[in-house]
């Protein structure tokens, strides 16, 4: 049975265990209450879909610390972030060396083929 | 108590709107962060969507109208935040499982909102609206699953 139809069977069988507590709950719940009951907000779904998001009111920038941030686990994964380190470099002592060329008689050569 | 309850709120891909939330919530002191989330929607009595989804809006309702079992007024006159974390203190855990929520939030004004009609029809008003706000709760922190973890998007 899907979670939905499990729900309302559920809350069937609490409300009618539970008449009078819950009534009273929910005159509580009444009292607190200040705007819109769940079916206007229903009914007016259609309406839903404000703008008054994008305002030009002038920018202020204020500098906060890391400590001051109040970001989810953002301290935290970048405490435990991998730091990045370059490859091990393995340097082979077997290479073999160059032959040695006085660079003077390199160019001076190259001149002479020109 | 805030729009569903207690939980964990996102503004779905909307950092205009979270700037201003920002500005009059917070006098101007706050930041925006911003992050990938995925929810499992296939998940059964994870998540409920109540801003696209119309078989969930059409159980829900109908879930709230069982109230009327007990007292004719029912729901009436409540707030959806109180109902909601009602049902998630008071009850047993089937009766409201749902760890995620999504709804739109709006602002009773017929001004508001990029309203466009769908035709040029005189007597019938028919239109739809293209800037919805949409907002996510979830229930506890450990409900989120991260694409991408928060990052500051804005400050101000």
């Amino acid at each position: 049975m899907e979670a939905l139809e499990k729900a309302k069977l559920a809350l069937r069988k609490h409300l009618l265990e539970n008449k009078q507590k819950v009534a009273s709950d929910l005159e509580a719940m009444r009292k607190l209450s200040k705007g819109m009951d769940v079916f206007s907000y229903m009914d007016k779904l259609s309406d839903a879909f404000s703008f008054e998001a994008i305002t030009t009111t002038k920018e202020v920038t204020y500098e906060y610390s890391f400590v001051d941030m109040d970001c989810y686990d953002l301290i935290n994964a970048i405490s435990q972030a991998d730091l990045y380190s370059p490859p091990e470099i393995l340097f082979n002592q077997k290479t073999k060396k160059d032959p040695e060329i006085a660079s003077r008689s390199f160019f001076f050569n190259t001149i002479i083929l020109c | 108590m805030p729009f569903l309850g207690e939980g964990f709120y996102f503004w779905e891909y909307n950092l205009d709107y979270a700037k201003v939330w920002g500005r009059i919530n917070y006098e101007g002191k706050f930041f925006v962060c911003e992050a990938e989330i995925e929810v499992d929607h296939l998940l059964d009595g994870f998540y409920l969507d109540l801003a696209g989804n119309r078989k969930h809006l059409v159980f829900f309702v109908e879930l709230l109208k069982e109230f009327n079992l007990i007292h004719d007024e029912g729901t009436k006159g409540i707030d959806l935040c109180y109902i909601i974390d009602y049902m998630r203190q008071n009850f047993p855990p089937d009766v409201f499982p749902f760890r995620v929520i999504r709804a739109v939030d709006y602002k009773n004004d017929d001004k508001a909102g990029i309203r466009i009609d769908f035709n040029a029809k005189k007597d019938v008003l028919s239109y739809t609206i293209l800037n919805p706000r949409i907002l996510i709760a979830y229930r506890s922190k450990e409900d989120i699953v991260y694409e991408v973890e928060p990052f500051i998007t804005f400050v101000s």
